[in-house]
């Protein structure tokens, strides 16, 4: 049965672990849906602010008061807005994102403070689409972050406790929302990332896409799937024409946040960029 | 997908995925050694020939370092790159990757410190032969 999810353009990338490059699919998920889809705001409201500062507005992320006043007083989010020569807006994290994060705790209503005072404002501002860039770890911003977006998209990244991070988020927060809406929420998409190595039995990329292909097929993305017969031809024949899964790690990739880019205004012939507007097509249709 | 085939699928693979893990640490453990070059050799000599395909260490253990080439010699790293992966292919490994060669190239230098100070020489225009000289 195809989800019917809450259709409100608002997508969370989330993960209980830090590392599996959650700044890295949204800022780029959030360049590809304004380039291919309409206006999209790339919200960072994780406190460590690696996406804002990756985007080079570690001024702003340093700044202190606005975010408080957005949320605790009566700020309009526009006033937070920094727009790009990309198209797309950011709101950045912020330093003051732990305290944020304590004085919620304290809140009427505490689950749903981002989406009343930021992403629905921002929503009435003419954003068809909200990317949310989630933190690491549990937390009242966290909680909020997945409630507003009630659409997720999860990265997860070949080796160690790659798959269990995935399970912790799934069972203590995306699972909790899911069933409280009946399946209004939904999980988009289950991404690898950082994909570096050949698919030959026994390696960390082989095991991660053998178990995300073996448990959670209807979650992947077109181009990390990889069938029962597709595996035997590539232990048999060799990869022959079938595509290397995404999303893999490239030059590219790393360096356009080094100059401060989403990867297809750093270098539009990086062989990733079809993978992040497969991505946004699937939250244009979804989310 | 429907949410409380969702909660049955995650506890379905919950047993899997810990096994899983569990294997991984074991092979992040492998991966750790094979960067070191004794521990590489003493495998390519003693391992089951399937384990020893793919690179031999994975992205994560790599450094990513800048270095300062002259103009014309950065152009040689990339011509070096597609050398050594057709030579790959032809015996038969498809699964190159560059940090491989990169890798190779800087052990390769370390074990020729000479040839390297002969370089350099004869970049300045300056008596290569001269490292025969040295102490």
């Amino acid at each position: 049965m195809e989800p019917q999810t809450s259709q409100n353009g608002v997508v969370a990338v989330c993960i209980l672990k830090g590392g599996m490059g959650k700044s890295t699919i949204a800022i780029n998920l959030a360049h590809r849906l304004q380039k291919n889809h309409g206006k999209t705001v790339y919200v960072d409201v994780d406190k460590n602010g690696h996406g804002t500062e990756f985007l080079g507005f570690g001024e702003a992320y340093n700044k202190n008061g606005q975010l408080e006043n957005v949320i605790f007083r009566d700020t309009h989010p526009s006033e937070l807005l920094i727009e790009t020569e990309w198209g797309f807006s950011v709101v950045p994290s912020s330093t003051e994102m732990s305290t944020i994060n304590d004085r919620m705790k304290n809140q009427m209503n505490a689950d749903v403070i981002l989406k009343n005072e930021i992403v629905d404002p921002l929503r009435g501002e003419g954003y068809e689409y909200v990317v949310l860039d989630t933190p690491g770890d549990p937390s009242k911003v966290a909680d909020n972050a997945l409630v507003a977006a009630q659409s997720f998209i999860v990265p997860v990244i070949p080796g160690q406790g790659s798959i269990s991070g995935l399970e912790r988020i799934m069972e203590s927060q995306l699972l909790p929302i899911i069933e409280a809406t009946d399946g209004a929420a939904d999980i988009l998409a289950i991404t690898p990332n950082m994909l570096s190595e050949s698919i030959r039995p026994r390696k960390p990329d082989r095991r991660l896409l053998e178990d995300l292909n073996e448990n959670w097929v209807d979650y992947l993305p077109q181009y990390a799937r990889i069938t029962d017969e597709q595996w035997e031809q590539i232990d048999d024949q060799g990869r022959g024409d079938i595509p290397l899964p995404g999303i893999r790690e490239r030059d590219a990739l790393s360096d356009s946040f080094t100059e401060n880019k989403p990867v297809a205004e750093y270098d539009s012939s990086c062989d990733q960029i079809k993978h992040f507007d497969t991505l946004a097509g699937i939250v244009a249709e979804r989310a | 997908m429907d949410s409380s085939n969702l909660r049955n699928q995650l506890d379905q693979v919950k047993e899997g995925a810990s096994e899983q893990d569990e294997a991984d640490e074991d092979l992040g453990n492998e991966t750790e050694t094979t960067t070191d070059e004794s521990a590489t050799d003493s495998k390519t000599e003693t391992a089951d020939p399937s384990e020893t395909t793919g690179p031999a260490f994975a992205a994560q253990t790599s450094k990513k370092l800048s270095i300062y080439p002259n103009e014309e010699t950065a152009r040689l790293i990339k011509v070096l790159c597609n050398s050594v992966e057709n030579n790959l292919i032809a015996l038969g490994h498809d699964d190159f990757e560059v940090r491989e060669a990169h890798d190779a190239m800087v052990r390769f230098a370390h074990e020729h410190p000479q040839k390297v100070t002969e370089l350099v020489l004869e970049a300045r225009d300056l008596d290569p032969d001269a490292v025969d000289d040295l102490p």
